[in-house]
C-alpha cells in the first residue's frame, strides 16, 4: 500500500516537472503578464558556429529566463518574499523613500543632482548643451511664429519636487553636485523670451493648499487629477499666444474611484503578489463648455511619459481638430497615418501644426525636445537642395575616408543593411541631429539668419507645394491607394514619403 | 550545464525524466549515458570527444592488465591507463600554471618566455580523472573485475549527475548498481526532496551570500576593518560549503531518484573538533580516495613517525593543488597538512581537555582562515586580509551590508552548527534519512514543490529588471 503510494508520489513529481516543461515550451495556461517593459530575447539558432562558441547555450539559457513556465508565479513569488522581509526589489529602477513613498532611480539622482552625470561628466559641457538647445529652442519658436505656428515648454515637477521629505538616502554621494536642468531652464526661458509654462513652481505653492495627493506614493507621474486640473491653464495659455478661442473645460466634484487605473506604475514593476497598500485614487470628470466660436486647432506634442496621464483624462478629440503625440520624438501616438517619426514628411507635419507642445517633466527636461529642435532648425532655415546637397557632401567624405568606409562598412554588416544605406542614414543623422558638426552657421552657440522659404508653400493651399499636400491627403484617406504606392515604393527600392510625394506630383501633373 | 540551471531544470530534467522512467530497466543503462553524453557535450563541446576518448583507452587497458597473466605486464598496463588519466590532468589542468611559472624564472634570469596558447580546462576533468584510477588500480588490486561492456563504463565514469563535481563515486561502490539496480520509489522520492535541499542550498543560501562576498572582496582590502573582515570571510565560508554541499545533495538525490547510492560528501564539517576530523567530514569522497590511493601507498601510518608527518603533508599539498592550478591553493593544502601534523603531535589531546565548544570554535576559526588562502589568489592580499582580520579596529565600515544576506548569512550558521546540539541532530536526521508516511510525505512534497517554485523565482528574477515605459 505504502509502495504504490510512494509510487504514485513519485510519479506526480515527474509530471510535475513535465508541466513546468510544457508550459514552458508551449505556454497553455495564460497567466497575468508581469508588469513593466522588458526586451525579450528570440529562440536561439542552433548551428555549429553558434553550438561550439556557446553563444546558443547562453541565449538559449537567456531565453529560458524568459520563457519558463509558472515564470510569473514564480517571480511574484520571489519578488513577494523579497519586499517583505528586506524591503528589496529587483526593479532596479525603482527606489524605497521614506513612509513607503517609492521613487524611480532617475528621481533620487536628480534630487541629488547628479543625474547630468548620465549625459556628461563636464559641469560646462552640461551647460553647454542646456544653452544650446535653449538657443535652438528661441530661434524656432521665432520661425514657426512667422507661419503662426506656437511652441511653448510646458515644464512638469517630477516627484521630487513635490516630495522631497520622502526621498530615499543620497545614492550618488561620491559626485559633486551637477547642473539641474530646470535650475538651467527656468532662468534662461524667461531672459529669452521663451513661451513656457512652470507648473514646478505652481505645484510646490499648491501642494500643501489642496486635499488630493498631487502624486501616488508608489507611482511616478502626476496623479490623474492634477494632470486634469493643469489642462485649463494650458489651454488659457494657447488662447493667449495664439490669439485664438479655444474650447475651454470644465470639472466635476472630485471623487475615488478604485475600478480606474490606479496611478501606481511603480509599484507594479515590483511585480508583488499582495499590493503595498491602496492609494487613493482622485479623478474629476472634464468635459468641454460649448462654444461656437471656438477654433480646433491642430496640437503636436513632443514629450515624456506624463502626457499619457493628460491623454487619459482630457477629452482632447473635442478641444482639438488633431493632436498627434510625438513621444520622446519618436514613436506616434494619436495619428491615423503615421506611426514613427521616422516615416513622416518632417517639413508638412510641422507646418500643418497649430500648436507645438514640449512636455516635459524636470527630470526628462535634460532631454528637452528629444533631438526635435535641431531638426527642426534645419528644416526652418535650409531648403530641401541645400540640405540634399549637405547629405550628398557627407556621404562623398565618407567615401572618400578610408577609416570612416570601413568603419560604416563594419556597421553596415552587423545591422544587416547594404553600406549605402547606412551612409544615408548617418548623413542624414548628422544633418538633422548634429547640424553643428554640419552647418557653420549652427556651431557652438550661432543661430543661422537665412530661412527656407519653401516652407511658406505648405500654407498657400493654391501653390504648386498645397495642391501636391491636398493629393497626399487623399492618398492617405484611401487605403487601397495608400498600399499601393507602399508597393511601388518597395519595388522601386526608394522611401517611401519618395514615392508618395512623386506619385502626388504626377497626379498634379496628368490631371 | 549545472543542475541550478534553467536548460537543466526546466528542458533537461523533465525530458530526461520522462525517457529513463518509461523506459524497459534494461534499456536505462543506454538512455541514462546518452543523456550524460548530452549534458556534458552541451556545456563542453570542444572536450567530449576527448573524454570518450580516454573511457575508451581505459577501459580497454584494463580489460588487457586484466587477462594479462604476467605481473610486469600487468603493471605497465596499470601504469599506461593511470598516466593517461594523470597526463590529461595534468596537461589541461596544470600546463598554464608550469609553463607561467617557467616562464617568470627565465624572465628573471633574463632568457626568453616560453611561447605557449593558453589551454582550456575542460570541466569535471579533475572528478572524471579520479575516478578512473580508482577503477584502474581497484581491479588492478582484484578488488572487482573488470567491466564487460564498454558502454558500462563510460556510463560509470560519465553518468551526469555527479560528472561535474562529484562525489568521487569508486568503482567498487557502484559497480553492482550498474549492472542490476532496485528501484524504490520511497528512496526515489526521497532523492527528489534531496535534490531540492541541495537546490535550495545553492540558490537561496549560498548564491545570496556569494553575491554581497565578491562585492566586499571587489573593494580595498587594506581598508576593511575587523568586522568587514571576519563578516567577509565568514561570508564566504558559508557560501563555499553551501555551494558544495549543496551541488552533491543534489548529485546524491539525483542519483537516488535513478536507483544510485552515491557516497555522502559532507558531514556537518564545521561542527568538527579538529582539523583531523573537518577532513573527514569536508569532501569525504577525496578524502577518502586520498587516503586510499596516495596516503597509504606511501606508507601511511605504517612507518615512522617524521615519515608519516611528511606522507600527511604530502598529501594535503597534493588535496590541495587538485582544487586549483595556483600557489593560493598549495599553501592553503600546506596550512591544512601543517594543523593536521601539529595535531598528531599533541595538539589533539589539548583540544580533548578543553571540551566540545571550544574546539568546535578554534577548528571553526582555523578553517576560516584557511578559505582565506583558497578565496584570495594573490598571496600579499591574503596576509593583509588575515592582518584586518586581527587587527582589532572596527572603527573603518568599509562597505554598506545588505539586509538579505545578513539574515542568509546567520540562517546558514544556524544550519551549519546545529548539529551540535541534540535537538538539532534529531531535526537533521529526520529530514535526511527518514522514511517518511503518508502524511508526512504528502507535508514534506508539497513543501518541496514550493521551494522549487520559489528557487526558480529566485534564479531568474535578477535577470529582470523591468521599465515602467521603453524609452528611446
Amino acid at each position: 500500500m505504502k509502495k504504490n503510494f510512494n509510487k504514485i508520489l513519485f510519479i506526480a513529481t515527474i509530471v510535475l516537472f513535465a508541466i513546468i516543461f510544457i508550459q514552458s515550451v508551449w505556454h497553455p495556461i495564460n497567466f497575468r503578464p508581469l508588469d513593466g517593459a522588458t526586451y525579450k530575447s528570440d529562440f536561439p539558432k542552433l548551428t555549429l558556429q553558434s553550438y561550439k562558441d556557446n553563444s546558443f547555450q547562453r541565449q538559449l539559457d537567456k531565453y529560458s529566463q524568459e520563457n519558463f513556465g509558472f515564470r510569473e508565479w514564480a517571480f511574484r513569488f520571489y519578488n513577494q518574499y523579497l519586499w517583505s522581509f528586506y524591503h528589496k526589489t529587483n526593479a532596479k529602477i525603482v527606489m524605497e523613500g521614506k513612509e513607503g513613498y517609492l521613487f524611480e532611480n532617475i528621481v533620487v539622482k536628480d534630487h541629488y543632482q547628479s543625474l547630468m552625470y548620465d549625459h556628461t561628466d563636464d559641469t560646462a559641457v552640461m551647460k553647454a548643451l542646456f544653452e544650446t538647445e535653449a538657443l535652438r529652442l528661441w530661434k524656432v519658436q521665432e520661425l514657426l511664429k512667422e507661419h503662426d505656428i506656437h511652441i511653448f515648454v510646458n515644464m512638469l515637477p517630477s516627484k521630487n519636487d513635490i516630495y522631497p521629505e520622502y526621498m530615499p538616502v543620497n545614492i550618488c554621494n561620491d559626485k559633486p553636485d551637477g547642473v539641474h536642468a530646470y535650475d538651467y531652464y527656468k532662468p534662461r526661458f524667461e531672459e529669452l523670451g521663451i513661451n513656457h509654462i512652470d507648473n514646478v513652481t505652481y505645484y510646490q505653492d499648491i501642494k500643501d493648499k489642496v486635499d488630493y495627493p498631487l502624486f501616488p506614493k508608489t507611482g511616478t507621474h502626476w496623479t490623474n487629477i492634477a494632470a486634469s486640473y493643469s489642462f485649463d491653464s494650458i489651454i488659457e495659455y494657447m488662447e493667449v499666444l495664439g490669439n485664438r478661442n479655444l474650447l475651454n473645460i470644465e470639472f466635476s466634484e472630485k471623487y475615488i474611484d478604485k475600478n480606474r487605473h490606479p496611478d501606481d506604475d511603480l509599484e507594479q514593476l515590483l511585480n508583488l503578489t499582495f499590493p503595498i497598500r491602496p492609494n487613493k485614487n482622485y479623478y474629476v470628470d472634464v468635459t468641454t463648455i460649448p462654444d461656437s466660436t471656438a477654433v480646433r486647432p491642430k496640437l503636436i506634442t513632443i514629450g515624456d511619459s506624463f502626457f499619457w496621464t493628460i491623454s487619459y483624462n482630457i477629452p482632447l478629440d473635442e478641444i482639438f481638430n488633431e493632436y498627434p503625440y510625438w513621444y520622446y520624438n519618436s514613436t506616434i501616438y494619436f495619428d491615423k497615418k503615421n506611426h514613427s517619426t521616422n516615416d513622416i514628411n518632417f517639413a508638412r507635419e510641422l507646418m500643418s501644426a497649430d500648436y507645438i507642445m514640449l512636455n516635459y517633466c524636470t527630470v526628462q527636461l535634460y532631454d528637452l525636445g528629444s533631438k526635435f529642435l535641431p531638426k527642426a532648425l534645419v528644416y526652418l532655415c535650409y531648403n530641401d537642395e541645400e540640405r540634399n546637397n549637405k547629405i550628398e557632401e557627407i556621404i562623398n567624405n565618407m567615401r572618400n575616408d578610408e577609416t570612416w568606409f570601413n568603419s560604416l562598412s563594419e556597421k553596415a554588416q552587423t545591422q544587416n543593411q547594404s553600406v549605402e544605406e547606412v551612409m544615408l542614414n548617418d548623413a542624414k543623422y548628422l544633418v538633422y541631429q548634429q547640424p553643428e558638426s554640419v552647418f557653420d552657421d549652427l556651431k557652438g552657440y550661432k543661430l543661422p539668419t537665412n530661412r527656407n522659404e519653401s516652407l511658406l508653400n505648405f500654407s498657400d493651399p493654391n501653390s504648386f507645394e498645397g495642391k501636391v499636400e491636398r493629393i497626399i491627403d487623399d492618398i492617405y484617406a484611401d487605403p487601397n491607394w495608400l498600399n499601393n504606392i507602399k508597393k511601388k515604393a518597395e519595388q522601386a527600392g526608394v522611401d517611401f514619403e519618395t514615392q508618395l510625394r512623386n506619385d502626388a506630383i504626377w497626379m498634379l501633373n496628368n490631371n | 550545464m549545472v543542475f541550478s540551471s534553467n536548460v537543466f531544470l526546466i528542458y533537461f530534467l523533465p525530458i530526461f525524466l520522462i525517457f529513463y522512467f518509461i523506459s524497459p530497466k534494461k534499456w536505462r543503462n543506454v538512455v541514462l549515458l546518452l543523456f550524460s553524453l548530452v549534458f556534458y557535450a552541451y556545456g563542453a563541446p570542444d572536450f567530449i570527444l576527448l573524454l570518450v576518448g580516454s573511457c575508451v583507452a581505459n577501459f580497454y587497458l584494463v580489460k588487457l592488465m586484466h587477462n594479462s597473466e604476467n605481473k610486469l605486464t600487468k603493471k605497465l598496463y596499470c601504469a599506461a591507463a593511470i598516466i593517461i588519466s594523470l597526463g590529461l590532468l595534468i596537461y589541461y589542468k596544470y600546463a598554464n600554471f608550469f609553463i607561467d611559472n617557467i616562464n617568470l624564472l627565465l624572465e628573471a634570469f633574463g632568457a626568453h618566455a616560453i611561447t605557449f596558447a593558453k589551454v582550456l580546462l575542460p570541466i569535471g576533468i579533475s572528478f572524471f580523472t579520479f575516478q578512473s584510477i580508482t577503477y584502474v588500480i581497484d581491479t588492478y588490486r582484484g578488488n572487482n573485475q573488470p567491466m564487460e561492456r564498454l558502454h558500462d563504463y563510460v556510463l560509470y565514469i560519465m553518468m551526469f549527475p555527479q560528472l561535474i563535481a562529484g562525489p568521487i563515486v569508486r568503482y567498487c561502490d557502484i559497480e553492482q548498481e550498474i549492472r542490476h539496480r532496485n528501484y524504490n520509489w520511497g528512496e526515489a522520492l526521497q532523492g527528489f526532496y534531496r535534490f531540492i535541499i541541495g537546490l535550495s542550498k545553492k540558490v537561496l543560501i549560498s548564491d545570496v551570500i556569494g553575491i554581497q562576498v565578491d562585492k566586499m572582496l571587489a573593494g580595498d582590502i587594506a581598508l576593511f576593518d575587523t568586522a568587514t573582515a571576519w563578516i567577509t570571510i565568514v561570508g564566504y565560508t558559508m557560501q563555499l560549503y553551501f555551494d558544495f554541499s549543496g551541488y552533491s545533495d543534489m548529485a546524491i538525490g539525483l542519483g537516488k531518484i535513478m536507483g544510485f547510492h552515491f557516497p555522502e560528501n559532507f558531514d556537518n564539517p564545521y561542527n568538527s573538533r579538529s582539523i583531523t576530523e573537518f577532513w573527514r567530514r569536508w569532501h569525504m569522497t577525496l578524502g577518502a580516495f586520498m587516503r586510499n590511493y596516495l596516503y597509504i601507498p606511501l606508507g601511511g601510518n605504517r612507518c615512522s613517525k617524521s615519515r608519516m608527518y611528511f606522507n600527511l603533508w604530502i598529501v594535503f599539498l597534493l588535496s590541495g593543488f587538485w582544487h586549483g592550478a595556483n600557489w593560493n591553493f598549495l599553501i592553503w593544502g600546506a596550512y591544512h597538512g601543517i594543523w593536521l601534523v601539529l595535531e598528531r603531535m599533541g595538539l589533539k589531546k589539548f583540544y580533548d581537555k578543553i571540551g566540545k565548544i571550544p574546539s568546535v570554535l578554534i577548528t571553526f576559526v582555523l578553517a576560516v582562515i584557511g578559505w582565506v588562502f583558497f578565496r584570495i589568489e594573490n598571496f600579499n592580499d591574503a596576509i593583509t586580509f588575515i592582518s584586518r582580520m586581527f587587527a582589532f579596529d572596527f572603527n573603518i565600515i568599509a562597505t554598506v551590508y545588505d539586509k538579505q544576506f545578513f539574515f542568509t548569512l546567520i540562517v546558514a550558521l544556524i544550519f551549519s552548527f546545529i548539529c551540535l546540539l541534540p535537538f538539532g541532530k534529531k531535526i537533521h536526521d529526520f529530514v535526511f534519512y527518514t522514511n517518511y508516511n503518508k502524511t508526512q510525505n504528502i507535508i514534506v512534497w508539497l513543501i518541496a514543490v514550493i521551494v522549487l517554485l520559489f528557487c526558480l523565482g529566485a534564479l531568474n528574477v535578477a535577470g529582470f529588471s523591468p521599465f515602467i515605459y521603453f524609452r528611446f
